[in-house]
């Protein structure tokens, strides 16, 4: 059986608190709270023996020449993820369910292996399959699900433990490109069929 | 003249003929010396009865007397010969061994004696049991023996030889016949115990039976050792295109380490289908003996079983298996992987033409990573059960360097790790400078391949928010619709 890791993609909580002002431009406003819910659950399943669980905090930073997704748009106005802000933190319900979670940083931008020496982490680990949860904003987990194909890596993405603006852009991502390269699931799935 | 060619033509003219039996020599050659141009038996006694008186006492003033019928003559040696006979009071048939009329003399006399009080002390499965030792009518000395209904092994080896592709006996046929020569081996070990050198263990003298027994026959010429656990012969004795180099000296000191290379000879005999030592003279074998006493082993030998009969047949007794036991230990392990070591030849050729595709840099990939996943599993499960092989260790580390190789040239990078990771457990601090060379154009192929993803994303996002766009416009319309509907 390959080694399995859990990566969570910014799970902040200038994204994911009670009064995180990333909430109005969610549809609907509590799609945040379920999806942090789900997260949480998987993490801590007693029916799935996670190798390792990492964290990886990311700053937005939009090409020039690139259209920004409302998402971004919020979160460059915001600045709520710049790191050392309180909104860059990791969540506090995360931070209490997984002590153990390895922190990383990426670099700014949208993918979690710049910078970030999750290459580097995984490869010395020998992982094998990866399952990929969080923040699917503004191509974040399209493009760190594009380079974790290129590196060889079995990713696994359960698509209710993803965050994006809307169920349409989330459609959009799964449908479009990630279906290819990753393998989109559910989280039920993960744990053997038990809700 | 060389000093090999001078003691070889010395040896050739001085041999003790009493001591020297019947050449047997490579069928391309027909060659003998001694007595075998005279024939097997210059008086025929088939048919004959003859009396066996054997003594009771050592002052020979009580005898016990068996009567015996003579039937077939069924071998033939250097000074002696075997009929076949029956023995009446017990209703069986034996063999019985007596000295050829135009041989006798005291020392045969003696020889035969010997030969017999040898063999008494061998009781072991694959040594024919004497079961007396008498005068015959003729007052000559009788060895009644059990009489082993078979085929001699070179005769059998010769009708297994006609068929072989490349001159070798391969497979499962070599197999079944290394499972007697281990038969073999065990009795040479066994009389080796009992302090006896038999000297002229050679295909003909070993009998293969009609239900697959097998028995090493004509103790004629062993002798006992001395308490240093050594022989000093007086000549040379045996028979030379078997022989050990230091058979040849004009005092030649033997011990077990010479019957080790007698049996390193049938060995290679067994597999090639020829003795080791040919020549067109006798002379020319001796001197072969002397400058070059390791024969040539071609290309298509399993490489464990050409390694074991090396150590064997080594010029040096040091350097060969200390023991018939020995030998036999690491014969077993051959017989045992046997199948292995034909896998293990499969996989160098893989190997071989890995490498020569790598020089090449040969474009067809595919036909590559084909090559190489067999070589590298064919490799593997031949360590795996033989993880002394250090050969296949070797071999295993080149093959995984060239598919690691490979891989960072496809950006198959997951692999390219594997594959590092799998050649760093077993080149270990060896190899350990490639493996940190390998590892450095991984990390460079890993970064390249993470800028090529945000590159990619980057581009296709653009066409994926146009997308989004287009969704949520229709998305937009239908919920238009729908309130309309609602109302």
């Amino acid at each position: 059986m390959p080694k399995r890791m859990l990566i969570i993609l910014g799970l902040q909580r200038g994204l994911f608190d009670e009064d995180a002002p990333f909430r109005q431009y969610v549809e609907p406003p509590d799609a945040i709270d379920r999806v942090r819910t789900a997260i949480i659950k998987l993490a801590n399943s007693p029916l799935i023996d996670w190798d390792c669980i990492v964290h990886v905090s990311m700053q937005q930073k939009l090409q020039q020449d690139q259209q920004a997704s409302k998402a971004e748009e919020f979160l460059i106005k915001h600045h709520s993820l710049k790191l050392g802000t309180v909104g860059a933190q990791v969540h506090p319900s995360l931070a209490d369910a997984c002590p153990s979670a390895v922190m990383l940083t990426a670099s700014a931008g949208r993918n979690a292996f710049q910078g970030s020496g999750l290459d580097e982490f995984l490869s010395t680990r020998d992982m094998g399959q990866i399952i990929m949860v969080g923040a699917a904003l503004g191509g974040m987990l399209f493009a760190t699900s594009l380079s974790a194909y290129l590196l060889g890596y079995e990713v696994g993405v359960p698509s209710d433990c993803l965050l994006a603006c809307s169920a349409t852009e989330l459609e959009v991502y799964l449908d479009a490109v990630l279906c290819s390269i990753v393998q989109v699931t559910h989280s039920i799935d993960l744990l053997g069929g038990a809700a | 003249m060389s000093d090999a060619k001078n003691q070889a033509a010395g040896l050739a003219s001085t041999l003790p003929a009493d001591l020297l039996p019947t050449v047997t020599w490579c069928p391309q050659v027909p060659f003998s010396i001694g007595l075998a141009d005279s024939g097997p038996d210059a008086v025929d006694i088939s048919g004959w009865h003859m009396s066996v008186l054997t003594m009771k006492s050592k002052d020979a003033s009580d005898k016990v007397s068996f009567d015996f019928s003579i039937g077939e003559l069924i071998g033939a040696g250097g000074f002696g010969i075997v009929h076949s006979a029956e023995q009446a009071c017990l209703n069986r048939d034996v063999a019985i061994k007596r000295i050829r009329p135009d041989r006798r003399s005291a020392a045969t006399e003696q020889q035969l004696q010997r030969e017999a009080y040898l063999m008494g002390q061998l009781e072991h499965p694959a040594i024919p049991p004497a079961y007396l030792i008498g005068v015959g009518d003729d007052q000559g000395p009788i060895l009644v023996m059990r009489w082993i209904r078979g085929v001699p092994w070179d005769e059998k080896l010769a009708e297994l030889a006609s068929p072989k592709e490349d001159g070798l006996l391969k497979g499962a046929v070599l197999r079944s016949e290394l499972n007697s020569f281990v038969r073999i081996c065990e009795a040479v070990a066994f009389s080796h115990s009992q302090g006896i050198i038999h000297r002229d263990i050679k295909p003909s003298n070993i009998m293969i039976g009609q239900y697959g027994e097998v028995y090493l026959l004509d103790w004629g010429i062993s002798v006992e050792l001395q308490d240093d656990g050594v022989y000093n012969a007086l000549g040379f004795a045996g028979t030379p295109c078997f022989a050990a180099p230091e058979m040849l000296g004009r005092a030649p000191k033997l011990d077990p380490r010479t019957d080790v290379y007698l049996l390193g000879s049938t060995l290679y005999n067994i597999v090639t289908g020829y003795p080791p030592h040919q020549g067109e003279t006798i002379e020319e074998v001796f001197e072969q003996i002397l400058t070059s006493s390791m024969p040539t082993f071609s290309e298509g030998w399993p490489d464990a079983l050409e390694m074991l009969c090396r150590k064997a047949m080594e010029a040096d007794p040091n350097d060969r298996y200390a023991s018939a036991r020995a030998m036999l230990e690491d014969l077993r392990y051959v017989i045992e992987y046997g199948e292995l070591t034909e896998l293990e030849a499969d996989c160098d050729q893989d190997l071989k033409a890995l490498m020569e595709m790598d020089q090449s840099r040969d474009e067809d990939r595919s036909k590559f990573d084909e090559i190489g996943t067999r070589c590298r599993f064919g490799l593997e499960r031949i360590l795996h059960e033989w993880p002394s092989n250090t050969t296949v260790a070797r071999n295993l580390q080149k093959c995984l360097y060239l598919l690691c190789n490979a891989a960072i040239s496809q950006q198959r990078i997951a692999a390219a790790r594997a594959l590092l990771a799998e050649y760093r457990k077993l080149a270990g601090d060896i190899g350990a400078e490639r493996a940190e060379v390998m590892r450095r154009r991984i990390d460079a192929l890993a970064d390249q391949l993470i800028a090529k993803g945000d590159e990619l994303s980057m581009n296709i996002q653009v066409r994926l928010v146009e997308r989004l766009a287009a969704k949520e416009q229709e998305y937009d319309d239908l919920m238009v619709a729908y309130k309309k509907l609602c109302k």
